[in-house]
């Protein structure tokens, strides 16, 4: 097989590979449209390029591709409303978590230890009514210190929310990523 | 209010069937741009999520399609593509009060870009092979040879495509895959137009090379 001609007219060779790949501005096409009314060779090397880059491209998609496209928009809209629900709980799921972690870091830490004096008297002053004389119950005094801690600590919480938030806001697209 | 704000701008189709392929420059002297269709939905107007996704899925799907094995796939794809893109879209609304003309677009390309060399990357292989040339290596009779030998330099050509640059193969993909001019080429990867050019050039001679059948 001999080699096809890709260029007669040496000026055009660009173009004819840019207009086979995809649109040209509108200048330039008509300049080569002009070109190729009165020069066969470039006509002829026009389709090579038509050729080489039917070899690039990929078949139309198949009616199966297509039916899986058809429902896009409804479905797409779909997953973006249940994102937002999702958002929306963000912040009360964050808090709730907060909690049970602040919960847990203090069993841990006052657990094991001997209650100071202060702190017997505040935790006595709440289980008292419901506990028998010397046998506390530290599972509900440590639950009421997390009231506490809640109660008097705000923006503690409202800080760790609002960088997690930022985070994933952040995150979750950059330009700049190339993949 | 859907359609809020009219502009004029252009929609290259995205490529398909070589040889019945028509660089349509469509005009939206009637439509609404990007940008207003944006601000409707966000501002409460669902109608007008589904016309922005009608009107670029099947570039979306073009781009996407390059990358994936199944058609489902391409259509997972596409879908995280415009999630993505509108939620840049929202931040940059919040941020700036707006997006340039033209920005979502082009947000929307390289999204999808890298969405599929993620997903290309994850499952370990890409799309070169199709339904045309599993017909082709089962011709016989007298258009076998011929059949055959469109094959090979199939085989060559995107071999060829393996071996370019990411940038080099990027430019060529959205081009023939997403028909885009080279100034949306350019904008999606944030290169010059020039840039855009000479990267397609370098890619050009050496898939023309695979295909006369040069090593190269």
């Amino acid at each position: 097989m001999s080699a096809p001609e890709f260029t007669h007219c040496a000026e055009m060779e660009a173009l004819l590979a840019e207009r086979a790949s995809g649109p040209l501005e509108a200048p330039e096409a008509a300049a080569l449209a002009r070109h190729l009314l009165g020069c066969a060779p470039c006509r002829t090397a026009a389709g090579h390029w038509e050729t080489l880059f039917s070899l690039v491209a990929l078949q139309p998609p198949t009616l199966k591709e297509e039916a899986a496209m058809r429902d896009l928009p409804s479905r797409t809209l779909l997953a973006w409303r249940l994102r937002e629900d999702r958002w929306k709980r963000v912040p009360v799921l964050a808090a709730s978590g907060l909690l049970a972690a602040a919960a847990v870091l203090l069993v841990v830490w006052h657990g094991p230890q001997r209650p100071t004096a202060v702190a017997s008297a505040a935790r006595v002053s709440v289980v008292a009514d419901s506990a028998t004389p010397g046998q506390l119950d530290w599972t509900d005094g440590a639950s009421w210190e997390v009231d506490e801690v809640e109660a008097t600590e705000p923006g503690a919480d409202d800080a760790t929310l609002d960088d997690g938030l930022a985070l994933e806001g952040d995150g979750a697209f950059s330009l700049g990523d190339s993949g | 209010m859907l359609a809020r704000a009219m502009t004029d701008r252009s929609d290259a189709a995205p490529g398909g069937r070589r040889g019945q392929r028509a660089w349509t420059v469509i005009s939206g002297g009637g439509a609404a741009s990007d940008e207003a269709l944006l601000v409707d939905f966000f501002g409460g107007e669902a109608r007008a999520f589904g016309e922005l996704v009608s009107r670029h899925q099947r570039l979306v799907q073009a781009l996407v399609r390059r990358y994936v094995t199944r058609p489902e796939d391409a259509a997972d794809l596409a879908q995280a593509a415009f999630l993505r893109a509108f939620a840049a879209a929202r931040r940059s609304l919040a941020r700036k009060g707006g997006t340039q003309p033209g920005l979502f677009r082009a947000w929307l390309v390289r999204i999808a870009v890298n969405v599929g060399k993620n997903h290309a990357r994850d499952v370990g292989r890409w799309r070169f092979e199709s339904a045309e040339v599993l017909a082709e290596s089962a011709a016989t009779g007298p258009d076998a040879v011929a059949l055959l030998e469109r094959s090979e330099q199939r085989r060559r050509v995107r071999a060829a495509m393996g071996c370019l640059s990411v940038r080099q193969r990027e430019v060529v993909m959205l081009r023939v895959d997403g028909g885009l001019p080279f100034k949306e080429v350019a904008e999606a990867l944030r290169i010059t137009e020039n840039n855009a050019k000479v990267h397609f050039h370098h890619a050009v001679k050496r898939l023309k090379a695979a295909m006369e059948g040069e090593d190269g």
